[in-house]
């Protein structure tokens, strides 16, 4: 029985489908030169042999209903989790553009191109970029311009310079645009000093006026058509492109959550025993999944991942993501996966049939989720009903690891401070009431040195 | 007797075999590589406009980077790297 994946349709070479329940690659019989000349040529074992690009085996097309005409069919190593650009932290997309040129430019040195470079092709493994989509690799006609050149700066030049001469904030337009951040808008909102960048006055700025000048006339399609790269002025490109990426910074600051643990209300002894709560039920639970839900900086989910369970830290401060990840980064902390996500808002399902890209329920439910120091923002800070809360976080885990900080906490006080208190419902007894009617509890103990109470979950 | 082919026919007759020479042709020439996404004409002609500049730092830069290679190679307890050139 197979299944076509929704989300792979573009591109006529051939698409994926899911066999017993593994993901296949198709690969049609237009492919053919390509697919032999990659194999042939030694980039595969080159750039697979150092990760940048996802390993497969092959598969005969016979064995598989349906697809007995294609060309080839491949089998690729499986990646735990599929995450999307818009919710990826600055360096995250900032390595996921490095890796996409590092491959444009390593496949020219064996006469390929990439002919797309979408930022949907990236995926994270291990911690580190990989590069998913094996058919995105074409012979290289000498003298060709790269006909991926454009997505490349709205997939990724464009969001990566708003983001750093604007606002972090901006990372969000990807996900209203999948096709990427036009470059006349990028180049209207940029601020004029970017101007004064060569990288980012090429590639946006002028590469957007040649937009607005070529675009729609006939003649200047026609020049286009027949417009002409040398190799070593392609490589320059592919190199000005790199460096323009390089030089694009942000560092993490003065938003919401950047220093939220600087800025706690709890003494050591209550983090210490929070710490050792949550050690003790993952090491009873062993999950093969965690996910930390509003996880800031990642601390307590690295408490799984720091033990090898592959663990998505979701927040929706691109601060606190970006710091989770470099950490992570510099630890070789490979199986935790940081991601921008607001559960006021979560990623919905997009694209193309309003499928194309997974929602984020769609991705679960995982196998424990912890949502620590979170239900307070909820109910206070955002007026969300406790069983509605309770009847979400059911839908997204099996077990659950939650936090309840009552009103005394001065946490929440802070949230009440400039408000009515609407929330009569918003006590212990309230909260174990709307838990009760989608989870039974394991464990429930107070917290050290804190009114806070810690509880243990298994949906009902 | 067969009726002389008028001036209208000639050229229909000229312009036909005009589209056999140049389909002939074009079967002879590599063939474009096959582009599935819209490369944009904009996006086509402005690298074709700033390759040359491309090509010039990029030598630039590897130029650059062997005068900056020198001092080190010729630095004491380098020679071994030195000598293998």
């Amino acid at each position: 029985m197979t299944t076509s994946v929704s989300g792979s349709f573009r591109d006529p070479s051939g698409h994926l489908f899911l066999h017993e329940g593994r993901i296949h690659r198709r690969v049609n019989p237009v492919y053919r030169c390509h697919y032999e000349a990659m194999m042939a040529s030694g980039f595969y074992e080159a750039v697979v042999g150092d990760g940048s690009l996802i390993r497969h085996e092959e598969v005969e097309p016979a064995a598989i209903p349906g697809h007995e005409d294609a060309y080839r069919i491949l089998r690729p190593e499986v990646i735990p989790f599929v995450s999307y650009p818009y919710e990826w932290s600055f360096s995250q997309l900032k390595d996921a553009a490095l890796l996409t040129l590092s491959l444009q430019r390593r496949a020219l040195e064996f006469d390929l191109s990439l002919k797309d470079a979408s930022a949907y092709n990236v995926q994270f493994r291990e911690g580190r970029p990989v590069f998913i989509d094996t058919l995105s690799f074409e012979r290289y006609p000498e003298g060709r311009p790269w006909v991926a050149y454009r997505q490349f700066c709205m997939h990724f030049l464009a969001p990566l310079a708003l983001i750093s001469y604007r606002h972090p904030g901006l990372g969000k337009l990807l996900r209203a645009s999948l096709e990427g951040i036009p470059l006349d808008l990028a180049s209207r909102v940029l601020p004029l000093r970017t101007r004064l960048r060569p990288g980012l006055l090429t590639h946006i700025h002028l590469h957007a006026r040649s937009q607005r000048v070529h675009g729609k006339s006939a003649a200047s399609a026609d020049v286009a058509r027949t417009s002409r790269v040398s190799r070593i002025g392609l490589q320059g490109i592919v190199e000005s492109l790199e460096m323009a990426v390089r030089k694009i910074g942000w560092e993490p600051v003065g938003t919401e959550w950047g220093d939220y643990y600087e800025d706690t209300n709890y003494s050591s002894e209550a983090e210490a025993h929070k710490q050792e709560l949550v050690s003790g039920w993952i090491d009873q639970l062993c999950p093969t999944t965690v996910w930390d839900l509003g996880a800031n900086t990642g601390r307590f989910g690295r408490i799984a991942s720091q033990r090898g369970i592959f663990t998505v830290a979701w927040d929706a401060d691109p601060a606190a993501v970006e710091k989770c990840y470099r950490d992570a980064r510099a630890a070789g902390d490979g199986a935790m996966l940081p991601l921008i996500v607001d559960l006021m808002n979560p990623t919905p399902p997009l694209g193309w049939a309003g499928s194309e890209r997974m929602s984020l329920s769609e991705r679960g439910p995982a196998h424990v989720a912890l949502a620590l120091a979170l239900v307070h923002h909820l109910a206070i800070g955002n007026n969300v009903p406790l069983d509605r809360i309770a009847e979400y976080l059911g839908s997204l885990c099996r077990f659950l690891i939650v936090e309840f900080v009552p009103k005394t906490d001065s946490q929440v006080a802070r949230l009440l401070r400039t408000r009515e208190d609407v929330f009569p419902d918003y006590t212990v007894t309230g909260f174990e009431a709307a838990f009760a009617s989608r989870f039974t509890v394991r464990d429930r103990l107070p917290i050290r040195d804190s009114e806070r109470l810690l509880f243990c979950l298994e949906r009902r | 007797m067969r009726a002389r082919p008028g001036i209208a026919s000639t050229r229909l007759r000229r312009l036909h075999d005009g589209f056999l020479i140049v389909g002939f042709w074009l079967l002879l020439l590599p063939r474009e590589a096959h582009a599935y996404l819209d490369a944009g004409s904009g996006s086509l002609i402005i690298q074709a406009v700033v390759a040359g500049a491309a090509t010039a730092m990029l030598y630039f830069r590897r130029y650059w980077a062997k005068v900056k290679a020198v001092p080190r190679r010729r630095a004491p307890g380098n020679d071994a790297e030195g000598d293998d050139d």
